[in-house]
């Protein structure tokens, strides 16, 4: 049998925590990783266990977790990086088109999203636009061959073709492409049946869904064709469509094989699309998407200036680049790191001296500093707080749901969810002590006020500060539940905590399950343990290189996999 | 050239000092017939304070609180329900909003009514906001399938572009020639629906449901252009504010802004009027922001954004009750404008109100509490007939000593429609209308 997973663990540690603090268990699943975590403590079944598959031999826990066969569709940004990739354009503004659900916090999910009759229209006038300028604008290079040649239309539908859907188009779809040149909305005018072509390929169901399904191999099992492994490296790693080298890749059969995978991997990676790409998701993880859109009151904070929220945004991207690409890659360092990556504009936010950079750069921190780390960056800060105070709620929670995989059940029904009214002679941890005061509310608040009150040292648009309505700050707090069995344990401020959670495998294994989370594109299941757990303890193997777990990621056989 | 003519329509809207109005005379006819019942639907955000709120009085002859006072010009239209929970599904403004159309079921009744009652009109149903998507985390009232949901167009003049863009054509003499773009939009939308049923054909029942779904937006949409369904008015009379959306506004967008909420609000109620008398869909609804708002009516008055006002303790005349009740008032005039716009305008025999049944909703009961018991709802509208205006229901206690549950509503409101379904989502009250609603 598998060792219990972290999954498991957190829900174990769930259970254990509901059953001593009386957290109960809420009514309603809310989104979010709640599935079966706080009702049962076993976690996976561990299904795929040996279990017999025929044509690829059985599937062991190692080798992941094959997730459904589904369309995903592409998010506006992958939309709009897409059709530049395509056609050579400027990113086309995909305002129009509908915001995408947000799921688990992440907003690629494909169950939820799906194409209404709004998006339609949007795709229509999008396509028109942008058929306009691509042909307008580099008509022969598209094309690849001289109008007066009567097998142009055919080859410039072959070779469009096989880059928008992100495969080598059959005879027969070639065929309908070439008659759009022949239609009478052309009148006879080639660049008119361009227009035509690429109108019609933005719309076209294979470049607007990742329709990554497999060939079946029998047992239920279906495996990726080399063009689909290509599109799921692609869009996993960069966020758009593959280039020519990996389509190339996919027709030389280099894909077939693990170890030519695993190269496009480390190439797609490596490059500023793939660090673009983990920004994207670190962003998503850490829920500080709303950053520059978040709603702050002026009059409490006039020094949160959009140019402060453009500054910590660059910085966390800085940062995540940092750690990842330059060093050393793994937990410890972004929870822990000494060093911060801020402009003039931010260093005098956050007390520092400026250093002469408009861009963030790197500036070292001394011991005991206020600054270090995913916890005490500004967006991290500014995104879990209220318009008009900081939030030990908010902030509990997210690392309770973000950083602990914990998840949290919704408040009781009918309780009075006011906040305690602001007093100008209290702090907020003053106001907020009713939760572990009321024993209806301290059950759950025990796991989540304790860890939030470590952030207090921050107001609520990251900014520090050692005094609340002149009381000193108390930034003292306690982990409950970090592992199965683990007392809870003391820290004071944001720095301590980023120590304890640096050394948690916890921690280790929720990180994981958001790249998963992520990759995926769905909400996952006690299915999932396998994936998760697998590269988790591949992830401890690594001295914990999160690099190498995304490669280890793309190398399962659950990469390449999809079953019924 | 239908697209590029939609086009040069929305650069003529927004063109610079463009103050008269917008009259267009189109003549196309209608498949959905004057008098048909219309259904449109309104959400508020974060619930309201009881007391303030529900009339006092008996079911008729019944006076208004300090937060539905504005309503008081037109109660004669209005039905007033208290007393219905929200049962099951999440909790919170998260479940309330979910919930709210869907009772835990699949679809919201604003797209299965589209469904049921919008093949003769070309859009099934039309969703609308105001900033209904700015910092939205809480989600939307419509739902396409399960955990799918819609979200409403927050921008009033792409929304009318699309509604109105193919009939909104200026009594101009007809081009010579043939209509390209509209030869044009035809090849492509042919095209992609082509590409569709064959990716369907391929997959079999592998994401069946989501390539229904798809396949139902790309009809709709041909529909639209080449011009099967279309709806019919005489005139088209939109923006007399001469409302523009500014490129260079990124975030927020011009029709997110605070400052131009109200006006947003009033071009999406124009539109929706308009919408459903000239049958260019049966089904609207209308998000005013959305769960958890954000919103800060400055300009009213209000020094709290919606949300945080909601919270607004113990004490109803302190300053987040007051900033609270002035955001209800204004939600309020909002729905008064809306039922004196539709009781303004013709259809069939009487006006779009008399055949119009209209819901507004909201995400939870009190804003203190999160919860979802006696939710405040409103009905207005006589769905030609059906519904005896001028009312205020109490239903609590009545089911088994527990509240009615909302389902029966939305059932009522489906009957009402034409559509007669006896559950609607959430059973665990029982079945069939709610009682004592009509006749």
């Amino acid at each position: 049998m598998r060792v219990m997973d972290s999954r498991a663990t957190a829900a174990a540690a769930m259970l254990v925590l509901s059953s001593i603090g009386g957290c109960y268990q809420g009514r309603g699943e809310r989104d979010g990783f709640a599935s079966g975590a706080l009702t049962a403590g076993e976690g996976g079944d561990g299904e795929t266990d040996g279990e017999e598959t025929e044509g690829i031999g059985p599937l062991s826990c190692e080798q992941g977790n094959p997730g459904p066969r589904v369309l995903r569709l592409l998010t506006r940004r992958e939309y709009a990086a897409t059709v530049s990739d395509l056609l050579g354009v400027e990113p086309p503004p995909v305002d129009g088109i509908p915001v995408e659900p947000l799921v688990d916090g992440y907003n690629n999910d494909a169950e939820s999203s799906v194409v209404t009759a709004r998006h339609v229209d949007a795709y229509m006038q999008l396509a028109q636009t942008v058929a306009n300028e691509a042909v307008e604008s580099s008509a022969p290079m598209l094309a690849g061959c001289m109008p007066a040649d009567p097998e142009c239309p055919r080859l410039f539908v072959e070779s469009l073709g096989r880059r928008a859907l992100r495969r080598p188009l059959t005879g027969d779809e070639v065929d309908l492409y070439v008659d759009l040149f022949a239609a009478e909305a052309t009148d006879g005018d080639f660049y008119e049946g361009m227009r035509l072509v690429v109108r019609s390929l933005l719309m076209n169901p294979d470049l607007l869904y990742r329709s990554e399904l497999g060939e079946s191999v029998g047992s239920g099992m279906y495996r990726l064709t080399p063009y689909e492994v290509a599109s799921a490296l692609s869009y996993g790693l960069w966020g758009t469509m593959p280039d020519d080298e990996l389509l190339d890749a996919a027709a030389s059969g280099d894909l077939d094989e693990t170890d030519g995978l695993e190269a496009q991997a480390r190439r797609l990676l490596e490059h500023p699309r793939g660090r673009a790409q983990l920004g994207e998701f670190f962003t998503q993880w850490m829920g500080t998407g709303a950053l520059l859109l978040a709603n702050k009151d002026n009059a409490i904070y006039p020094s949160f200036t959009p140019e402060i929220r453009e500054s910590m945004a660059a910085e966390q991207q800085a940062f995540i680049d940092h750690v990842l690409f330059e060093g050393s890659a793994t937990l410890p360092e972004l929870l822990t790191a000494n060093y911060v990556f801020v402009d003039d504009t931010l260093a005098s936010f956050y007390g520092l001296p400026q250093p002469g950079s408009s861009t963030p750069v790197r500036v070292e921190v001394p011991e005991g500093s206020e600054r270090g780390g995913l916890l005490t960056l500004g967006s991290v800060l500014a995104s879990h707080a209220h318009p008009n105070e900081s939030s030990p709620v908010k902030r509990g929670a997210f690392v309770r749901e973000r950083l602990l995989c914990q998840p949290l059940p919704e408040p009781p029904e009918d309780v009075d969810a006011t906040p305690p009214e602001i007093d100008p002679n209290a702090t907020t941890r003053e106001r907020f002590g009713q939760h572990s005061a009321d024993p209806a509310c301290r059950g759950c608040h025990n796991l989540i006020d304790p860890l939030g009150f470590g952030f207090e040292s921050y107001d609520g648009v990251g900014a520090f500060r050692s005094t609340e309505n002149g009381l000193p700050i108390d930034a003292s707090g306690e982990v409950y539940a970090l592992e199965m069995g683990l007392a809870p344990v003391p820290f004071d401020g944001p720095h301590e905590l980023a120590e304890i959670l640096a050394g948690s495998p916890t921690v280790t294994g929720c990180a994981v399950e958001h790249y998963v989370r992520f990759s995926a594109g769905r909400h996952l299941t006690d299915e999932d343990d396998c994936t998760v757990e697998t590269l988790a303890d591949q992830l401890a193997d690594s001295g914990g290189d999160l690099r190498e777990m995304i490669i280890d990621y793309v190398a399962l056989d659950a990469f390449v996999l999809r079953q019924e | 050239m239908l697209i590029q003519k939609r086009r040069s329509f929305l650069q003529m809207l927004g063109a610079a000092g463009v103050a008269s109005p917008l009259a267009l005379t189109l003549g196309r006819k209608a498949q959905a017939a004057p008098g048909d019942v219309k259904v449109m639907f309104c959400y508020m955000p974060d619930g309201v304070i009881p007391d303030l709120w529900h009339p006092t009085g008996g079911t008729t002859g019944f006076s208004l609180p300090e937060m539905t006072a504005p309503l008081e010009p037109v109660k004669d239209d209005l039905v007033f329900v208290r007393g219905l929970k929200m049962y099951a599904g999440g909790g919170t403004h998260e479940g309330g909003i979910a919930k709210l159309l869907t009772g835990v079921g699949d679809l919201s009744l604003d797209i299965f009514l589209g469904e049921q009652i919008g093949d003769g009109t070309p859009h099934k149903s039309v969703q609308l906001g105001v900033a209904s998507n700015f910092q939205n985390g809480a989600g939307s009232i419509s739902y396409i399938g399960a955990n799918q949901p819609v979200a409403p167009d927050d921008n009033p003049l792409n929304a009318f572009e699309r509604l109105f863009g193919d009939l909104g054509q200026p009594d101009t003499p007809e081009p010579m020639g043939p209509d390209w773009e509209r030869l044009r939009s035809t090849s492509v939308i042919d095209r992609s629906i082509d590409d569709l049923e064959r990716m369907r054909n391929r997959l079999g029942m592998v994401e069946r449901e989501k390539l229904d779904i798809h396949l139902d937006a790309l009809r709709e949409v041909e529909g639209q252009i080449k011009g099967t369904l279309t709806g019919s008015c005489d005139q088209v009379v939109w923006n007399t504010e001469g409302f523009t959306v500014s490129e260079s506004d990124t975030y927020p967008k011009t029709f997110e802004k605070e400052e131009h909420f109200a006006t947003v609000s009033k071009l999406q109620m124009d539109l929706a009027v308009l919408a459903l008398s000239c049958g260019v869909t049966r089904v609207g609804s209308l998000m005013w922001s959305h769960a958890v708002s954000p919103t800060r009516l400055a300009d009213l008055g209000a020094n709290a954004a919606n949300h945080d006002s909601s919270h607004y303790g113990a004490d109803h005349s302190g300053p987040l009750a007051q900033d609270f009740i002035t955001y209800k008032r204004f939600y309020c005039e909002q729905l008064a404008y809306l039922v004196q716009q539709m009781a303004a305008m013709p259809d069939g025999d009487g006006s779009l109100l008399d055949n119009t049944i209209l819901f507004m909703g909201t995400d939870i009961n009190d804003g203190n509490l999160h919860d979802h018991n006696d939710m405040p709802f409103v009905l207005a509208g006589r769905a030609g007939g059906q519904l005896t205006t001028g009312r205020s229901l109490d239903y609590r206690g009545t089911s088994g000593g527990e509240d009615e549950a909302h389902t029966k509503l939305l059932v009522s409101i489906a009957n009402m429609a034409g559509v007669p379904i006896d559950e609607f989502g959430y059973t665990g009250h029982g079945t069939g209308p709610l009682p004592g609603l009509l006749g």
